[in-house]
C-alpha cells in the first residue's frame, strides 16, 4: 500500500531525512518511532505529497508521486497540529473536509454522521470546535482525516497533549479501525503506543531508520535480557543454589527466561518479600540503538 | 469548480463569524463616511457663495436692481449676471432665461432667478401671490432633486423681496408718489361706481395725510433695534407666511443633465469609505492564509486532492466576492441612508469588479509578507496606509492640489476611488472608465503574480 524508497530531504545545512526506505502492506499498522527531531514528520509530509523530496520515491496504492492530487486521494491525515477551524462547528468542519474530497448529498451526510459518532461528538455536533476541550478537538482532528473513508490513515503524533480519557478514546478508535482492515501509519515518541498498536515499527533517529521489524523481533534482537529483582525475607542458607547475584537479601538475575527464574525461586522455598520483573521493551531497544532515551 | 466554491464558501462563512473583522470591514467605513461627510457638509454650507445663482434681469427697474443688490449682499449666494465664457476672447453676454436655464441644467449654476419685465411697475403686486393678474412673478429655476437648496434659496429670495417692500414703506416720497398714482387710477377706472370712487379717494387722502405725519426715521430705528439677525428672522417669517398664501416666486424644475461635481459631501466620503473597507478585507484574508498555515488547516488542504492553485483560487474567490460585497453594501447604505445618488449604476459594476480584482491581488502579496499573523498585520498596515493616504483615502481627491493629484497616481487606492466616483458623480463614460480600470487590473495582476510566486516557495 505504501512504498518509500531512499527518501532524502535537506533544509539548508540540516539533513532532516537521510535515505529512509520502508514498505507498508494493506491492513498493516506501521509505526514510525523516534524522538522529536528524528525526521518522522518530514518523512510523513513527503509520503503524503505535501513536501517534495530531494531524492527518493514514494508510491501510494501502487501509484508513484503523491504530489499529484489524484494519487493522495486514498489517504487521510491527522496532522500533529489541530488542523480544524475553531469558528466552525464539528459538523461543519467534517462537512467541509468531506466536500473537499468530493463527497456530497446523502453520502456526505452519512459520512459526517459516522465521523461524529466515531469521535464521540454527536451530542455537540452544532457547537463551535473552538468551544471543545483539547481532547475533543483532537478527536475531531482525527475524524476529519477519516470522513472521506480513506484506505490509508496517517496519524502524526495524535495523542500529544491529550488527557488520559481522550487518549484512550483515540486509541480504542484506532484499534477498531485497524481491526476493520484500515492501513495505518502511526508516528509517535511514546513507545508503549507503538508497542500496543503496530505490527511493525521503524525506529528513526537523525533522519535515518535504525531498525525495522515486528516489535517482538526488535526486542529480541536489540532489547537485551530481562531483569528479575527479588527482596528475600531472610538470608538464604549458604548451600542454597540461587541464580544471579545476591547482595545480602537483594537478588538480581539477568536472564532471557524471566518466568523460569521466578519458578525456580518458588521451588527453592526461600521467602520472597518483593518481586519485580523488568522485561525489555522498545524504550530499551531505542536506548540500545542510540545510547539515549526516547524522551531525552 | 465544486472544490473551489467549497473553499470560498468556507472562507466567507469564517469571515461572517468574525465580528472583529466585520467591524473594520463594514462598521468602520460607514462611521468614516458619515463622520467626514458631516464635517465636509457643514464646512460647505457655511462658506460664502456656496450657491451659485444666475440672474436674468428682464425688468431693469430700480426695484429689480435693488433686489439683485440685496441678493448679492447675502453671504450664501454667489450672483452671476453674465454667462460663463468658453474662453477669454468670447464677448461677455448677459443671461437670458434660455442661457440661464442651460447653465443650471449643465450644473454650472445652482439656480437661476428671472426678474420679468414689469416687476418694478407695481411693487405691491407681490402681495397678490404668484400667477395673479396684479403683476408678473419671479421665476426660480432649480434641479428638483436639490430640495434642500431649493427651500433655502426660496427663503433667501423672500427675505430679499420683502426687504425691498420694507424699504419702500420707509421712503415718504415714493409712498406719496404711489398714492398719487393710485388716485389717478381710481379716477380713471370705469369698474367702480361713483360712490365707491368717493370712498377710495377719501381713504387715499387719509393715507396720504397719515404718511405725511409719521416719523419714518424713528420707525426705521425701532425696527433696526433687533439688528441684522432680527431682520433676517423677520424676513424669513414673512416669506414663510407669504409663501403659505401663494408666494410671488414661481419654481421651475430644471433637471441637471449630467453631474460634473459632487452633489453632496457623501458623494465623496462613501467612495472613500470603500477603500477602508477593502483594505480591511485584504488584510483579513491575508491573515487567514497565515492562520491556516500556522494552524495546520493549510497542510490538510495541501494533502487533500486539490492543487495548490485550487487552494489559492478558493481563497482569492472568497476575497473577490467579499470585496464586491463590501463595496455594494457601503454604497447601498449611502443610497438608502444618506441619499447618495449613483449616476451610472450599470457602469459602476466595472470599477467594482476591477477594484475587487486589485485588492484580491493585494491580499496575496500581503499574505506572504510575514510568517505570523502579527507580522502580516503589521507589514500590511505599513504597506497600505501610505498608499491609502496618498490615494484619497483621507484627503478627498477633489480637494487635492494638482501636484498631489499627480503623485497619487502611484496609489491603487486613488484609481479605485476615482473610478467609483466616476460612476457615482463624475459622469464617466465607458471610455473614461477604461484608464482607471486598466490601472486597477494591472496593479491586481502584478500583486497576484508576486504573491503567487512567493507563496509557491513556502511550504505548508
Amino acid at each position: 500500500m505504501i512504498e518509500v524508497s531512499q527518501l532524502c530531504k535537506r533544509f539548508g545545512e540540516t539533513c532532516a531525512v537521510d535515505g529512509v526506505s520502508f514498505r507498508v502492506g494493506e491492513g498493516e499498522a506501521f509505526g514510525l518511532l523516534g524522538p522529536n527531531g528524528a525526521g518522522k514528520t518530514t518523512t510523513i509530509l513527503m509520503l503524503v505529497g505535501a513536501l517534495r523530496p530531494d531524492a527518493g520515491q514514494v508510491a501510494l496504492g501502487g501509484r508513484p508521486d503523491p504530489t499529484r492530487p489524484e494519487v493522495r486521494r486514498i489517504i487521510g491525515v491527522a496532522p500533529q497540529g489541530l488542523a480544524i477551524y475553531p469558528e466552525l462547528s464539528g459538523q461543519e468542519n467534517l462537512a467541509f473536509f468531506g466536500r473537499v474530497y468530493g463527497l456530497s448529498g446523502a453520502k456526505l451526510a452519512a459520512r459526517v454522521d459516522w465521523a461524529l459518532e466515531f469521535a464521540g461528538l454527536s451530542e455537540r455536533r452544532k457547537d463551535r470546535a473552538g468551544s471543545y476541550s483539547g481532547g475533543m478537538q483532537r478527536r475531531l482532528n482525527l475524524a476529519c482525516a477519516l470522513v472521506h473513508e480513506p484506505r490509508v490513515l496517517v496519524c502524526d503524533e495524535p495523542t500529544v497533549g491529550v488527557d488520559p480519557q481522550s487518549r484512550n478514546h483515540i486509541f480504542e478508535s484506532l484499534e477498531q479501525l485497524r481491526s476493520e482492515g484500515l492501513t495505518l501509519l502511526y508516528t509517535t515518541h511514546y513507545m508503549e503506543e507503538a508497542q500496543r498498536l503496530c505490527d511493525r515499527v521503524a525506529i528513526m533517529d537523525h533522519g535515518r531508520v535504525l531498525a525495522l521489524d515486528t516489535v517482538p523481533a526488535l526486542i529480541e534482537r536489540h532489547g537485551g535480557t530481562s531483569l528479575v529483582e527479588a527482596e528475600l525475607g531472610e538470608l538464604p542458607p549458604p548451600d542454597l543454589d540461587l541464580p544471579g547475584e545476591l547482595n545480602e537479601r537483594s537478588l538480581r538475575v539477568s536472564t532471557e527466561r524471566p518466568f523460569e527464574v521466578v519458578a525456580q525461586l518458588g521451588r527453592s522455598g526461600v521467602a520472597i518479600e518483593r518481586l519485580r520483573v523488568d522485561r525489555p521493551d522498545l524504550e530499551r531497544v531505542f536506548l540500545q540503538l542510540t545510547g539515549r532515551r526516547l524522551r531525552d | 469548480m465544486a472544490a473551489l466554491l467549497t473553499l470560498a464558501a468556507k472562507d466567507l462563512r469564517l469571515l461572517l463569524r468574525d465580528r472583529f473583522a466585520l467591524f473594520w470591514i463594514l462598521a468602520f467605513p460607514i462611521m468614516y463616511a458619515l463622520f467626514f461627510g458631516a464635517i465636509f457638509s457643514s464646512e460647505g454650507g457655511g462658506g460664502r457663495g456656496s450657491l451659485s445663482l444666475a440672474i436674468v434681469d428682464e425688468d431693469g427697474s430700480a426695484l429689480s436692481v435693488a433686489l439683485i443688490a440685496r441678493l448679492e449682499a447675502h453671504a450664501s449666494l454667489r450672483i452671476a449676471r453674465d454667462r460663463e465664457r468658453a474662453d477669454d476672447d468670447e464677448p461677455t453676454q448677459r443671461y437670458d432665461r434660455e442661457s440661464a436655464r442651460a447653465d443650471v441644467r449643465k450644473g454650472r449654476r445652482t439656480a437661476y432667478l428671472a426678474i420679468p419685465a414689469g416687476f418694478g411697475d407695481n411693487p405691491y403686486a407681490l402681495f397678490s401671490g404668484a400667477g395673479s393678474s396684479a403683476g408678473p412673478s419671479l421665476e426660480l429655476g432649480m434641479d428638483p432633486s436639490r430640495k434642500a437648496e431649493a427651500g433655502f434659496m426660496q427663503g433667501v429670495l423672500m427675505e430679499a423681496v420683502f426687504g425691498g417692500i420694507r424699504a419702500r414703506f420707509s421712503d415718504k416720497q415714493a409712498l406719496s408718489d404711489d398714492i398719487d398714482r393710485a388716485r389717478a387710477d381710481i379716477a380713471a377706472t370705469d369698474d367702480l361706481s361713483l360712490a365707491q370712487k368717493l370712498i377710495m379717494q377719501t381713504f387715499m387722502d387719509a393715507l396720504g395725510s397719515f404718511i405725511e405725519q409719521i416719523d419714518v426715521d424713528s420707525l426705521e430705528a425701532g425696527s433696526a433695534g433687533g439688528g441684522e439677525a432680527g431682520d433676517t428672522a423677520a424676513g424669513a417669517d414673512e416669506a414663510h407666511t407669504d409663501s403659505g398664501g401663494g408666494a410671488p416666486i414661481e419654481l421651475v424644475e430644471v433637471a441637471r443633465e449630467q453631474s460634473k461635481g459632487p452633489r453632496s459631501s457623501f458623494d465623496i466620503t462613501f467612495p472613500q469609505s470603500t477603500a477602508w473597507g477593502l483594505m480591511s478585507v485584504a488584510l483579513g484574508f491575508a491573515v487567514t492564509i497565515v492562520r491556516e498555515r500556522t494552524g495546520g488547516t493549510l497542510l490538510r488542504l495541501a494533502i487533500a486532492p486539490l492543487s495548490r492553485a485550487q487552494v489559492l483560487a478558493g481563497k482569492a474567490l472568497a476575497c473577490f466576492v467579499s470585496c464586491l460585497g463590501v463595496m455594494l453594501f457601503l454604497l447601498l447604505f449611502g443610497v438608502a441612508a444618506m441619499g447618495l445618488q449613483i449616476d451610472s449604476p450599470g457602469l459602476l459594476a466595472l470599477p467594482m469588479l476591477c477594484t475587487a480584482a486589485c485588492f484580491t491581488g493585494l491580499m496575496m502579496v500581503v499574505s506572504v509578507m510575514g510568517k505570523t499573523e502579527n507580522a502580516v498585520a503589521g507589514a500590511s498596515w505599513g504597506l497600505m496606509m501610505p498608499f491609502a493616504m496618498l490615494g484619497g483615502g483621507m484627503i478627498p481627491l477633489i480637494a487635492m492640489p494638482d501636484w498631489l493629484q499627480t503623485a497619487s497616481n502611484v496609489s491603487f487606492f486613488k484609481w479605485s476611488i476615482y473610478a467609483i466616483e466616476g460612476a457615482v458623480w463624475r459622469g464617466f463614460s465607458l471610455a473614461d472608465m477604461a484608464l482607471p480600470c486598466a490601472v486597477l487590473l494591472a496593479f491586481g495582476a502584478g500583486f497576484f503574480a508576486i504573491g503567487i510566486a512567493v507563496f509557491r516557495r513556502t511550504e505548508p
